[in-house]
């Protein structure tokens, strides 16, 4: 592992401590500077043609400032000590405490860089990545006539952060990533449906020369077509078996984002005072994981500075930590956990999930699927929505079939499933060995970030399925 | 000078990479947010922005790259991706090209700019903002929430230069205020606001803001359920502002290029009631979307998009003009260095007649006047012209307030509500601005409207 230093390249040493004093100078009782310097590169086809190559540079400092729990931010893309100061003075000028914390002196922080990149993405030149756009394009179109629309595009980010706080911080990373997105849409008759598949991960171009084009075109062009011919699911409480991978966006949405110190110290979550306590079944332990060598969701540090960390959530069934940014740790008095993370320096960070899953169990799925007379298979999930409020969720299956004594049936579509954050997690009776994450962006307060959802394959009790 | 020095660079490195067709467009922007609740922030944000967004054409194919990042290496990367997207992109049909529009020797004056409203120490916006909230709180028991007070500012400069030796730029700047009121009495909860929109810090008058947005929401008290069926309706000018606002993109060529304008195959065709003139000026001294010229550098002027009635013209930027053979009318618009050219609306505004609201309102036996609308983003279909919009207001009976009426929908089409409108009111007044283009409208009154309710 190389040890490099990656603070000073973007924003100096000198001018951070003068920009974290001015900021302090009216008794405030942190302060952070977020430097960065982004590089993103896109490059997208539809119909069969290029429509889309650009590349942008992404480069500015966010100002952070707490009194107390009191929280203001600003951000410049003027990197110029007067601009830097001119955020740090009006940030300071918002309160007014009498306390005396005095910045420390920067100490630096070094630590390895434990995802190794091979090729940065955005040297490749364009011919190899449209070539690769153009397989994935042919490979779906070849599937079949039913399939008359296929997107699909490359993207790629290289970001540079620096991180430069009160406490004497002084530190910084390189995340690298890089991604495919195929989508592909069959239509008969007026009717469309879509598959898709869109890997991705911390690394460099090397990910993408790793991937079969045709396998993905393939793919996302047979999901698209299955449930074209599917006929619509049935409605009703039953067993449902959701199997590995993009199945996680249930963990994450229902229960992962109320395990944020943000929501929990606005009480605004289902599991708010809950540690220790019993919130699942036995079968069900869950982790948060900024860890995983190249892993789509995580980094070396956080975008507060803090290294990251595997999180447990849940151990056999008992909540045993939450996740947790460093104004949360204030707020409900939580260590943090290196889950401060944010879109870009426009963003102040909060609380985020990084790469979440559910732990594998014993079962197999054939196991599970025979447990079940009459049920649902949801093979892939699709989108879906959670009431902050109330935990209540409702998601597609993007791809199910249906489940008849103890066998995979025919394929249905149109199904949702409904339910409760809560409850789910008490619901599950199998776990699953076979453990797969896939790839998302999360959007919150804090933007965008990239995150992986995950789990082996789940059997649900039973889950109110929405059909026609 | 930032810009100054940005653009020259750009283009001098443009220069000696041997392009001879390309564009920098710069722009410097600061900004203040604050959200007040219970005297407390809800929101404190401070924010610099610069970027340069970089065009290059090669062979009628243009390319697109950004930087946030000032310097002479990031302008040469960001140039070398753009001529590499050029290159890579495919050819949609119409070439794109940049021009040298005249540089105006200094910099044009519409009144956008006021250099007092920079200096206001940011202790005075914090006190103005906390005692809008308590001028609302305290001006009825009735008044028992404010949701909503927020105060913000900016200043912008944008500047565009090209190869050719075309540069200029413009600045603005703006200071705006809003408040949101809840008031309540038994179980009923009605809620309104006000806004005001300057570049005079002192007429910002947070008694007046504050009252104003408590009285609003006080007068929808005693409000009604109103049976369905046609109606003659007063869309009052905040109203119709939205309505507008959600429509624009039927007036955009690019829309209608792309199939997706109802107005497409109708110019010079009557669409509206004689009575209805829809302007677009972008030199309307102090508004808050005036520029001297568009996105492209191409100068900007006043014109009539419907002229009593008559559909006139679409907007046009270079491109989709030259598709259809046409002159752009200074309509470019990129939103930000990030974004590809567009087409849109500066200060877009239907001309107000001569009647005042009092008399609009008493113009049938039975008037309701739509003082709120909500559901625009799913409830206006600009391909059709279909909207249904969910709506709040006030019956009148022969001209006099009856009682506030909720808990119904409008419907309609944009176009047939234009035919039948019967008055204009002299009430202009433009929304609350989000976004690049800023809408204005009078109230109008529109006979046969149809309403669902209880």
């Amino acid at each position: 592992m190389t040890v490099e230093n990656r603070y000073g390249k973007i924003i100096i040493p000198e001018t951070a401590s003068k920009v974290i004093k001015r900021a302090m100078s009216r008794g405030a009782t942190f302060a952070e500077v977020f430097a960065e310097d982004k590089k993103t590169l896109v490059v997208g086809l539809s119909d069969s043609k290029i429509k889309r190559n650009v590349y942008g540079q992404v480069y500015g400092a966010g100002i952070r400032v707490f009194f107390g729990t009191q929280v203001f931010y600003g951000y410049t893309s003027d990197l110029s000590l007067d601009s830097l100061l001119e955020v740090a003075t009006l940030l300071a000028g918002a309160w007014h405490l009498d306390t005396k914390t005095k910045p420390g002196a920067l100490v630096a922080a070094t630590h390895g860089d434990r995802h190794p990149v091979a090729e940065n993405p955005i040297d490749v030149k364009a011919a190899e990545k449209i070539a690769f756009l153009r397989a994935m394009d042919d490979a779906a179109r070849s599937s079949g006539a039913l399939i008359t629309q296929v997107d699909a595009a490359i993207g790629e980010i290289v970001q540079d952060v620096e991180i430069y706080n009160s406490e004497g911080l002084m530190t910084g990373d390189r995340r690298v990533y890089t991604r495919a997105y195929v989508s592909a849409v069959a239509s008969k008759e007026g009717e469309k449906q879509t598959g898709h598949r869109n890997p991705g991960a911390h690394a460099g171009y090397e990910f993408i020369r790793n991937l079969d084009p045709g396998d993905l075109g393939r793919d996302a062009a047979r999901q698209a077509i299955t449930m074209l011919e599917a006929e619509y699911a049935p409605s009703g409480k039953m067993p449902v078996v959701i199997d590995n991978g993009f199945g996680g966006v249930i963990f994450h949405e229902a229960c992962g984002h109320a395990l944020e110190s943000s929501s929990v110290s606005k009480n605004a979550s289902i599991f708010a005072g809950k540690l220790g306590e019993r919130i699942a079944s036995e079968c069900v332990s869950a982790v948060d994981d900024g860890t995983i060598v190249n892993g789509w969701g995580s980094t070396v540090i956080d975008d507060e500075g803090t290294l990251t960390e595997r999180t447990l959530l849940i151990e056999k069934g008992i909540l045993k930590s939450y996740m947790v940014d460093k104004l949360g740790g204030l707020k409900i008095g939580h260590r943090p956990t290196g889950s401060g993370r944010r879109e870009s320096y426009r963003f102040s960070p909060t609380s985020r999930m990084r790469n979440t899953f559910i732990l594998p169990g014993d079962h197999t799925i054939e196991e599970m699927i025979s447990s079940v007379d009459k049920g649902l298979y949801a093979s892939k999930m699709g989108g879906g929505s959670v009431s902050p409020a109330t935990g209540e969720f409702n998601f597609s299956v993007q791809e199910g079939y249906l489940i008849e004594n103890g066998r995979i049936g025919r394929p249905v579509r149109g199904a949702t499933l409904v339910g409760h954050g809560a409850e789910i997690l008490k619901n599950i009776t199998m776990v699953g060995k076979t453990l797969d994450l896939a790839q998302g962006m999360c959007g919150s307060s804090s933007g965008s970030v990239p995150t992986c959802v995950g789990q082996p394959p789940v059997l649900v009790s039973q889950i109110v399925v929405g059909g026609r | 000078m930032l810009g100054e020095k940005v653009v020259k660079s750009v283009i001098s490195i443009a220069k000696k990479k041997g392009l001879d067709s390309a564009e920098v467009y710069f722009t410097n922007s600061k900004y203040f947010i604050l959200k007040v609740h219970g005297q407390q922030y809800e929101e404190f944000k401070v924010s610099h922005s610069v970027g340069a967004g970089i065009r290059v054409i090669i062979d009628g194919r243009e390319g697109y790259a950004y930087t946030e990042r000032l310097d002479d290496d990031a302008y040469a990367r960001a140039l070398d991706s753009a001529v590499e997207s050029a290159l890579s992109l495919c050819d949609d049909g119409t070439p794109a090209k940049i021009k040298r529009f005249a540089n105006p020797k200094t910099e044009i004056d519409l009144g956008t700019y006021e250099i007092n409203l920079g200096k206001v120490p940011e202790e005075f916006k914090i006190e103005k903002t906390m005692a809008i909230e308590k001028a609302a709180l305290d001006f009825d028991k009735r008044i028992t929430a404010v949701p909503m007070v927020r105060y913000s500012d900016g200043y912008h400069i944008e500047r565009i230069a090209n190869t050719l030796g075309m540069d200029k730029q413009y600045r603005s700047n703006y200071a705006m205020a809003m408040a949101y009121a809840v008031a309540s009495e038994g179980d009923e909860k009605r809620s309104d606001g006000h806004y005001i929109v300057t570049h005079d810090f002192d007429r910002i008058d947070p008694v007046e803001l504050g009252t104003t947005a408590a009285r609003r929401a006080l007068r929808k008290l005693g409000s009604r359920e109103i049976p369905s069926g046609l109606y003659t309706v007063a869309f009052d000018n905040e109203v119709m502002c939205e309505i507008l606002s959600g429509f624009a993109s039927v007036f955009s060529a690019r829309a209608a290029q792309e199939g997706k304008s109802l107005l497409d195959g109708k110019i010079g065709q009557k669409v509206a009631n004689s009575k209805i003139t829809i302007v677009d000026d972008a030199l309307m001294r102090g508004a808050v979307a005036s520029h001297p010229f568009d996105d492209e550098g191409h100068p900007t002027k006043k014109l009539k998009v419907i002229d009593r009635g008559k559909f006139v013209t679409f907007l046009h930027n270079m491109k989709t003009a030259s598709k259809w053979g046409v002159k752009s009318t200074g309509h470019a618009s990129r939103g930000s260095y990030k974004e590809t050219l567009g087409v849109a609306p500066s200060n877009f505004y239907v001309l107000p007649g001569d009647i005042p609201f009092t008399e609009i309102v008493g113009k049938a036996p039975k008037v309701v006047q739509i003082a709120d609308v909500a559901g625009l983003h799913s409830g206006i279909n600009p391909i059709t012209g279909d909207f249904s919009l969910s709506a709040t207001g006030f019956l009148f009976k022969k001209g006099v307030m009856a009682h506030p009426v909720h808990n119904f929908t409008i419907s309609g089409n944009f176009l047939d509500m234009l035919k039948n409108v019967t008055h204009i009111g002299q009430d202009l007044k433009f929304c609350f601005p989000s976004g690049i283009s800023y809408f204005g409208s009078p109230t109008i009154l529109v006979k046969k409207v149809s309403i669902g309710g209880a």
